[in-house]
C-alpha cells in the first residue's frame, strides 16, 4: 500500500542534497533575495521529502526538484499582485549604437549589477523567468529546458528569444536611466 | 542578407535555425555597423552568463534542512500513512456496515420484519406452494443444498406445500403448515446467508407487526416460525 511506505531519509538526503545548491542558486533568481531563497529551498525539501515515493525515477530528481521549487514559487507569486509585463515595442540594440565597442557593459552597467538583474528578472512573467534561468545559470540547450519545465521545444525557443530580449533591454534601460537622467531622447538613442 | 535583417536575426537568434547564423554572420563581417553590434550584443550576453552563475553558497542550509526533515514528513508521514490506512479500512468497514450484503441480514429483529412481512403478504396464498414429498430432494432441486424439518414443527401439524421465496437477494424456503386452527409459515435459510450470530441450540422470540415469531439456528440452517 502506497501510503505505508516508509520514507527513506537516507536516500532521500543521498539523492536530494546534491541538488541544494542548485536549488538554492534557481529561488535565488527567482526571489532575489536570500533569505527568500532559503526559505524556498526549505518549502521545497519539505514537501519533496513528504512527496518522495512519488519520484519513480531518480535520475530525474534534479527536474523533479525544480519542479516542485518552481510551484512554490509561482504559488507565492500569485498570491501578490499580477501585474502584466509592459512592453513599449522597442529594441533593446537601439541602447548599444551609440557606445563605444570595447568595454561598453562595464561602463553602463558598473555596479549593483546583481542588484539590477534580479529587478528586472523579477519584472518578467514566470515563462520568461525559468527558461531564462537554465539557459544562462545552467547552460541547458532548449531540448533539456523543455523537459524541465514541460514545455515543447519550439515554445522553449521563443519564450528564451523574448525572455532574453526583454531581459537585456530591462538591464540596458535601467543603467541608462541611471547614467542618463530623464532623458527619453537619450535614453532610446536617438539623436535630435 | 541587410541590416535590418541582421538586427532581426540578432534579436530572435533562438528561434533561427544555423544557416541563418551563417548568413548573418557573413553580412556582419562586410558591415561595421552590424559587426559593433554583434560584438556588443555578445558582450552583454557573457555579462548576463556572468551575473547567472552560481552564488555562494551557505553550507548551513544542509542543517537547516535536516532539522526541517527532522521535524516534519518521516515520521508524520508514516504515522499519517497508518492513520490513513486505518481510515480506510474503517470507511470500508462502515461500508459493509451500512450497506446490506445481498441476502443478510444485520439483526434478529431485521430478518424477523422480513419472515413476518413475507407471511403476512404470502402465508394464505394457498395456490403458490407446491406439494413436497421429500423436503431433502425438494431443497436440493430449488436450492442446491438440503435440510431436514424432522420434528418441526409440531408433530400434529400437516404440511400445506413450499414454494422459494426471495427476501433481500436471498433464497429462502417457505414451508407452510396448517393445524386445526391456522396456517403457520416456516422459514429456512443457510446460517451463511444471516449477517448476525445466534447461540445455537438457543430459540428466540419475538412479536413482530403482531406475528409471533420463533427464530433458532440449527446446525447449518436458521429457522424462523411464526404463530
Amino acid at each position: 500500500m502506497v501510503v505505508l511506505r516508509r520514507i527513506d531519509k537516507k536516500r532521500f538526503k543521498e539523492l536530494t542534497y546534491p541538488h541544494l545548491e542548485f536549488l538554492f542558486n534557481v529561488a535565488l533568481k527567482y526571489s532575489g533575495a536570500k533569505y527568500d531563497a532559503e526559505d524556498l529551498v526549505q518549502e521545497t525539501m519539505y514537501s519533496a521529502y513528504t512527496k518522495f515515493t512519488q519520484l519513480r525515477d531518480e535520475n530525474s530528481c534534479r527536474a523533479w526538484l525544480f519542479t516542485i521549487l518552481r510551484n512554490h514559487f509561482l504559488k507565492e507569486k500569485k498570491q501578490l499582485l499580477r501585474r502584466p509585463y509592459l512592453d513599449d515595442g522597442t529594441s533593446y540594440l537601439d541602447y548599444m549604437k551609440d557606445e563605444q565597442s570595447s568595454g561598453f557593459v562595464d561602463r553602463l552597467i558598473e555596479k549593483d549589477a546583481n542588484k539590477k538583474l534580479h529587478r528586472v528578472l523579477a519584472s518578467l512573467p514566470e515563462k520568461f523567468q525559468s527558461p531564462l534561468i537554465l539557459y544562462y545559470m545552467e547552460e541547458m540547450t532548449y531540448q533539456e529546458i523543455s523537459e524541465y519545465i514541460d514545455v515543447p521545444i519550439g515554445t522553449v525557443m521563443s519564450r528564451l528569444a523574448r525572455g532574453k530580449r526583454y531581459l537585456k533591454k530591462g538591464l540596458l534601460q535601467k543603467s541608462a536611466g541611471r547614467k542618463i537622467k530623464g532623458n527619453i531622447i537619450q535614453i532610446l538613442g536617438l539623436k535630435i | 542578407m541587410d541590416c535590418t535583417d541582421f538586427t532581426s536575426w540578432l534579436e530572435n537568434r533562438d528561434t533561427h535555425d544555423c544557416s541563418e547564423a551563417d548568413r548573418a554572420l557573413k553580412h556582419a563581417a562586410h558591415c561595421a555597423t552590424c559587426k559593433d553590434i554583434l560584438q556588443k550584443d555578445e558582450e552583454l550576453d557573457l555579462f548576463i552568463a556572468k551575473m547567472f552563475r552560481y552564488q555562494k553558497f551557505d553550507e548551513r542550509m544542509y542543517s537547516q534542512v535536516d532539522r526541517t526533515l527532522e521535524s516534519s514528513p518521516g515520521k508524520r508521514g508514516i504515522k499519517g500513512g497508518i492513520a490513513a490506512a486505518f481510515a480506510v479500512m474503517a470507511a470500508v468497514a462502515i461500508f459493509f456496515v451500512i450497506t446490506p450484503t445481498p441476502g443478510s441480514f444485520s439483526s434478529l429483529s431485521e430478518l424477523g420484519q422480513y419472515v413476518a412481512l413475507d407471511h403476512k403478504d404470502h402465508g394464505r396464498t394457498l395456490p403458490l406452494y407446491e406439494k413436497i414429498q421429500n423436503i431433502e430432494k425438494w431443497s436440493q432441486d430449488n436450492l442446491n443444498y438440503s435440510f431436514q424439518v424432522n420434528g418441526l414443527p409440531a408433530e400434529n401439524m400437516k404440511m400445506v406445500g413450499g414454494r422459494i421465496c426471495n427476501i433481500r437477494n436471498c433464497n429462502f424456503a417457505h414451508l407452510l403448515y396448517e393445524d386445526s386452527k391456522d396456517l403457520y409459515s416456516l422459514f429456512v435459510v443457510t446460517k451463511d446467508e444471516i449477517g448476525f450470530s445466534m447461540e445455537p441450540g438457543r430459540i428466540y422470540a419475538l412479536t413482530v407487526d403482531g406475528v409471533e415469531l420463533r427464530i433458532w439456528q440449527r446446525q447449518e440452517m436458521v429457522y424462523a416460525l411464526t404463530g
